[in-house]
């Protein structure tokens, strides 16, 4: 029946929409949060930068908020 | 004659509480004054050397040219565009997910969904703006093939998406308010579920829904970080929605820093902020005029 299929395809559209809200939050969880932590280290945050920001942590602006 | 005692400290207390929540709802009326004050006496004196139609409707932003030109259409396209385009996205997503929570999700389902969508409300803006800069815009710009990947149409998803959760909860509220009653009495016509939920739950959801919206566009609308790391920049008249903008808050943000203090670009930064001010303070009582009315409607207003 018509009225069957139009609301096969409007629940399909819903899913799709929730789909991809919750594709951009795995991606920003994703890239930020996969790829930064595996740089933190308790060096990392514990410590000055050195060497003109290039090596050492950033334990300052950690410290800053508070 | 104890009991008398006791109920004296009783009536002492709830006086003191009484007072200090005063103190407290005064308080945020008291700085929203302050701010005000500060907004108008900070961006007067800019009108007193430029007209207010130049500067409203100014085709070119050179603040720190010489003779400088204070004209912030450029700006306020930026923000209009930005913000449609924001729209175009969290609408459909927000108010999608939004029915979808509630026709379609099950109770569990639901337990888990709805904590999901609040986690991109509390992501800080400027995680957004990393990731735009970092990978949006890139994987944009290598799609589309476009000269740069951060302009309007970047800058509009990831705005877009920072509103959805608003959007989507606000319209989840709103649709978890409609009578069981409208949704039986519709089954009971013959009506299916897609029927019944287009033609009878969202007009009855209807002004919660726009509700909704308008809260998205002043979300959307005053977003700084995001709009500066992504949108782009520049302070011209977009020609389509892949040009680099700079909408007020992003002019606003990054200007603002290097303005000496009292000069007329100075108040002219004010006056973007003034007019900003007054653009979501109306759409703030838009949406809470219709608010009222949907109460009305549904009979909770008591």
């Amino acid at each position: 029946m018509k009225k069957d299929i139009t609301q096969n395809v409007g629940f399909a559209f819903l899913i799709m929409c929730i789909l991809i809200t919750l594709f951009f939050l795995c991606a920003i969880i994703y890239f930020i949060g996969i790829r930064g932590i595996k740089v933190i280290s308790w060096e990392f945050l514990t410590q000055s930068p050195r060497a003109a920001m290039t090596r050492g942590g950033v334990a300052p602006a950690i410290e800053g908020p508070f | 004659m104890f009991s008398h005692e006791i109920n004296e400290m009783v009536r002492l207390k709830e006086k003191i509480y009484q007072w200090i929540f005063s103190i407290l709802a005064f308080s945020s009326l008291f700085f929203l004054v302050g701010i005000i004050i500060v907004l108008f006496k900070e961006s007067l004196p800019l009108f007193s050397k430029i007209k207010l139609s130049s500067f409203l409707f100014g085709k070119s932003w050179y603040p720190t040219f010489d003779p400088a030109e204070f004209g912030i259409l450029p700006l306020i396209l930026a923000s209009l565009w930005v913000t449609f385009g924001a729209l175009l996205v969290c609408v459909p997503l927000g108010i999608g997910s939004a029915l979808y929570l509630n026709e379609l999700a099950g109770h569990k389902q639901k337990a888990i969904l709805k904590p999901l969508i609040e986690i991109l409300a509390s992501i800080p803006s400027i995680v957004y703006g990393f990731f735009g800069m970092v990978v949006m815009a890139p994987f944009l710009q290598n799609l589309l093939d476009l000269p740069i990947g951060l302009c309007a149409f970047t800058a509009s998803i990831i705005l877009g998406i920072m509103a959805v959760p608003t959007v989507c909860s606000i319209a989840e509220d709103a649709l978890s308010y409609v009578p069981a009653a409208f949704r039986e009495a519709s089954f009971a016509l013959g009506a299916n579920r897609w029927q019944t939920l287009i033609k009878v739950v969202i007009p009855a959801a209807g002004s919660g829904i726009s509700t909704a919206i308008i809260l998205g566009i002043s979300r959307a609308i005053g977003e700084t970080m995001t709009v500066l790391m992504v949108a782009g920049g520049a302070a011209v008249i977009p020609k389509s929605f892949f040009d680099p903008v700079r909408p007020m808050t992003a002019a606003i943000a990054a200007e603002m820093g290097e303005a000496p203090l009292g000069s007329l670009h100075y108040h002219a930064l004010f006056s973007i902020a003034l007019i900003l001010f007054l653009v979501t303070f109306v759409f703030n009582i838009i949406a809470e005029l219709i608010s009222r009315r949907f109460r009305l409607k549904l009979g909770l207003a008591g």
